[in-house]
């Protein structure tokens, strides 16, 4: 823009300057014999000036109008960019969290481990202690010995009840921890034993005859679900009680209308 | 401007992708789920659930929901649904309606028109039908196309030359292969063979057999009998089977998966083999070879004539049906674009032509050569050496890690030379070696045999490949880091045609001519205005001589025609 005023009127200026050089030099060598031919010349010459100065201006204007769909494109593309950025960064943060949910689903199965192998443990040893503390004839009776077959001569863990019980203890401790774990990056257990079933976060796995609570709960947890807020990373198996006598199939609808 | 999306209507899984900033996209739904489960059921209290929900009722309410709808398509089947009759349309719909609002959430606005995908086997009557489903679901289907197509889509092969390939799906329930040909951008199904009712849970399934019966023979215990058990047991199978598709070994371990007495816990801990595996596989990949037999001479061609094998569906990852379908057809598979997308990604390309929005290739960082090591080979009798092993062949999205089991020559063999070559050659010394180690103190086979080590591969995105040989025995292991040849994006040739248009855009001349088309045009518009149409006409004339000189790259005669333009232009003005 800065450069406009040298380009805005030059036809003027330029034929001047050139016509007063002309008159200039024919003056001194010849009088006005040919005026009329250098006067054709000079016109000429005007005209030329003219279509240079058009041309020049064409372009000039053709440079503005580019420059100013540079701008524009610029502009346009910066936007982008930061709007662009911006998407980037919630996608980076996005990613981040979706890796450490990641990271903390594949654990899950440890948690099970820990959890069964605790289980385990209590079983064995209430096992064994109602081996011990029934009388002898009720035991013969149930279970038949041989059906079961006699008890693995390896576990004999009566005598160190209250050791192996402390054992398990710390084992509840690792897993606490290991909960603990899940509960400082916001994942937890998904309630399931006497919770209404929920398919969004249960996966039915059976169901049971059970009259003592209502139809459609939980009654047994076979995989301990875990969620992160709404987010379920892994859905609960569940058993879900059956009452034993169905409703009438109207009843049942008229209960879904009214709900 | 409203996007067409794509969307993937599945027998057992379903999915939708748009194309956002030229790349086509999975769209995942709230809890970052990609692939909806294809199950539609309502609850007892009457609400509709579509997709992991509905499948997680199944067990509760089997009359209320229903899995694989698409075998149903077209046909007259009623489906009751708490109370009320559905057709096959209408359960679709409610899927498609599902991933219509997941589509809307994540891309802010409304969405339309969509581009489903059906088997290329699919009658008048099916494909009528899917495109009922989606006007119910309040989507303009702007077209049905074949899967084995929106693949093809998916490869950019509509904007390569001419060729004929074979499109190979095997999924979780369904296999099908299409012979596809595309000529000028159109891409045509010439035939299409499969089988309904075979995919990759059968494949758990035989899995799950081979474990359940060594339980039984070691512990005497039957997995299959108690639910729990069983359940563990399928997904621990599922997991097998995705670890041998990168190593040769999975290690099986299921803790507290019994009980026997009432007391002694049983664990499931054992170790299978790829080639095990691939042995019970075998003679079900071999009746998908038949399958691709049918189909190439339905088609008339040979296979020789085809350009190129693309494999979809996530079976297709198992490396015995990659290997068995390139020993049949004799060319290696095209697996860089992910299996279980491509079909969705190649119908939101095709929703992205309809809708006229720029899109590019793919995005897929693939490995450019194969890799492998040198390695001796027994060939009738004879010991051949320098025979190359690829571990990563050519074209494998990276990054990627794969594994294979190698054994020393003699069993008193202690020590084994790595060489890691990069190309293509079956002899290994004609590769480019990129780097080579010495691996020390193999521990001997406790039976006397040849020692065992396994060589594994990482290829990261970069390029770096760490290269490690292990003790099988003792899981020592050692390794070395090498560097492999640039990357490479799927689609070289869209690079090449931006560098040609910024060239173009660069010359002088063309803003020169931007310039004087500019003023001819607003000088036309002066003359129109004061009734002098007749000399608008004669601008009109050479300006379009310019431009068409210019569309042309005729720079000499626009040089000319711009000379005369201007002292056109000139003349008049004023």
């Amino acid at each position: 823009m800065r450069f406009l005023p040298f380009w805005s009127s030059p036809r003027t200026d330029r034929s001047a300057c050139r016509q007063h050089a002309g008159v200039a030099d024919q003056a001194s060598s010849e009088p006005a014999a040919d005026f009329s031919e250098k006067l054709d010349t000079l016109v000429a010459e005007v005209a030329r000036l003219g279509r240079e100065h058009f041309r020049a201006t064409t372009l000039l204007e053709g440079f503005g109008s580019h420059l100013e769909e540079i701008s524009d494109v610029q502009q346009e593309h910066g936007d982008r960019q930061q709007r662009e950025l911006g998407e980037l960064r919630r996608v980076q943060n996005g990613l981040a969290d979706e890796a450490r949910l990641q990271l903390l689903t594949e654990l899950l199965p440890v948690a099970d481990g820990l959890r069964a192998s605790i289980r385990a443990g209590r079983d064995l040893l209430a096992s064994v202690h109602k081996a011990e503390h029934e009388p002898p004839a009720r035991r013969a009776a149930w279970p038949p010995r041989w059906l079961f077959g006699p008890p693995d001569p390896s576990v004999r863990v009566t005598d160190h009840g209250p050791a192996v019980d402390a054992w398990l203890d710390g084992l509840v401790l690792i897993e606490r921890r290991l909960l603990a774990v899940f509960e400082r990056h916001g994942v937890r257990p998904v309630p399931a034993i006497g919770e209404p079933f929920s398919p969004y976060r249960h996966l039915a796995v059976a169901t049971r005859i059970e009259d003592a609570v209502a139809e459609d709960t939980v009654v047994a947890e076979e995989l301990t679900g875990y969620a992160a807020g709404d987010r379920v990373l892994r859905h609960a198996e569940v058993v879900v009680a059956r009452n034993s006598r169905l409703p009438e199939p109207d009843i049942y609808k008229e209960a879904s209308r009214t709900k | 401007m409203t996007p067409v999306v794509g969307i993937d209507l599945g027998t057992t899984f379903s999915l939708v992708a748009s194309v956002e900033h030229s790349q086509p996209r999975i769209v995942a739904d709230e809890h970052g789920e990609r692939l909806v489960p294809s199950v539609v059921g309502f609850s007892p209290q009457g609400e509709l659930l579509v997709g992991t929900p509905a499948r997680n009722q199944y067990v509760l309410e089997p009359d209320n929901t229903v899995k694989s709808i698409k075998r149903k398509m077209g046909t007259d089947a009623r489906l009751s649904l708490a109370g009320r009759e559905y057709s096959p349309q209408e359960i679709s719909a409610f899927i498609l309606r599902r991933l219509k609002d997941t589509a809307e959430r994540r891309l802010g606005q409304t969405v339309e028109r969509a581009v489903i995908t059906v088997p290329a086997y699919f009658g008048d009557a099916a494909r009528q039908a899917t495109r009922d489903a989606g006007e119910i679901a309040g989507l303009e289907v702007a077209r049905i196309i074949n899967e084995p197509t929106a693949a093809a889509l998916a490869y950019g092969l509509d904007r390569e030359a001419d060729q004929k390939v074979a499109v190979y799906d095997l999924g979780g329930g369904t296999f099908d292969v299409s012979i596809v040909e595309l000529s000028q951008g159109v891409v045509e199904v010439r035939a299409s063979h499969g089988n309904t009712q075979l995919g990759g849970d059968d494949f758990d399934e035989l899995i799950v057999q081979h474990l359940a019966q060594g339980f039984e023979r070691q512990h005497g215990v039957d997995l299959r009998k108690d639910r729990r058990s069983f359940s563990r047991l399928v997904r621990a199978a599922e997991a097998a089977k995705i670890t041998l598709s990168d190593q040769p070994f999975a290690h099986v371990a299921e803790e507290f998966i019994a009980r026997k007495n009432l007391v002694k816990q049983l664990h499931l801990d054992v170790e299978l083999a790829r080639h095990q595996f691939e042995d019970m596989l075998r003679p079900l990949v071999q009746s998908t070879l038949e399958s691709v037999d049918r189909a190439l001479s339905d088609a008339g061609l040979r296979a020789r004539d085809l350009h190129k094998v693309l494999l979809v569906g996530g079976s297709t990852r198992i490396p015995l049906v990659r290997r068995m379908l390139a020993e049949h057809l004799g060319q290696e598979p095209q697996t860089a674009v992910h299996p279980d997308e491509a079909v969705a990604l190649g119908a939101a390309i095709q929703g992205a032509i309809i809708a006229g929005e720029p899109i590019e290739a793919v995005l897929v960082d693939v490995a450019p050569h194969s890799l492998g090591i040198e390695a001796a080979s027994l060939m009738l009798g004879q010991m051949l050496t320098d025979r190359y092993s690829v571990l990563i062949p050519r074209n494998t999205a990276i990054p990627c890690t794969r594994s294979e089991a190698y054994y020393t020559i003699a069993p008193k063999q202690d020590r084994a030379r790595v060489r890691v070559y990069q190309g293509d050659q079956a002899v290994a010394s004609r590769n480019e070696l990129l780097g080579e180690f010495l691996f020390e103190g193999i521990s001997p086979d406790p039976e006397g045999l040849n020692r065992e080590v396994l060589v594994r591969f990482d290829y990261d995105v970069d390029g770096i490949v760490q290269v490690s040989a292990i003790d099988r025995r003792s899981q020592r292991s050692e390794g070395i880091k090498v560097t492999a040849l640039s990357r490479q994006r799927l689609s070289a040739a869209e690079k090449a045609h931006s560098q040609v248009k910024l060239a173009s855009i660069d010359r002088r001349v063309e803003r020169e001519i931007d310039a004087l088309l500019r003023r001819s045009e607003r000088l036309m518009v002066e003359l129109e205005a004061a009734g002098q149409a007749a000399r608008a006409e004669d601008v009109l004339i050479v300006a379009g001589d310019l431009e068409r000189a210019r569309q042309t790259h005729d720079y000499a005669q626009a040089r000319a025609l711009m000379e005369s333009l201007g002292e056109l232009i000139y003349s008049l003005q004023d």
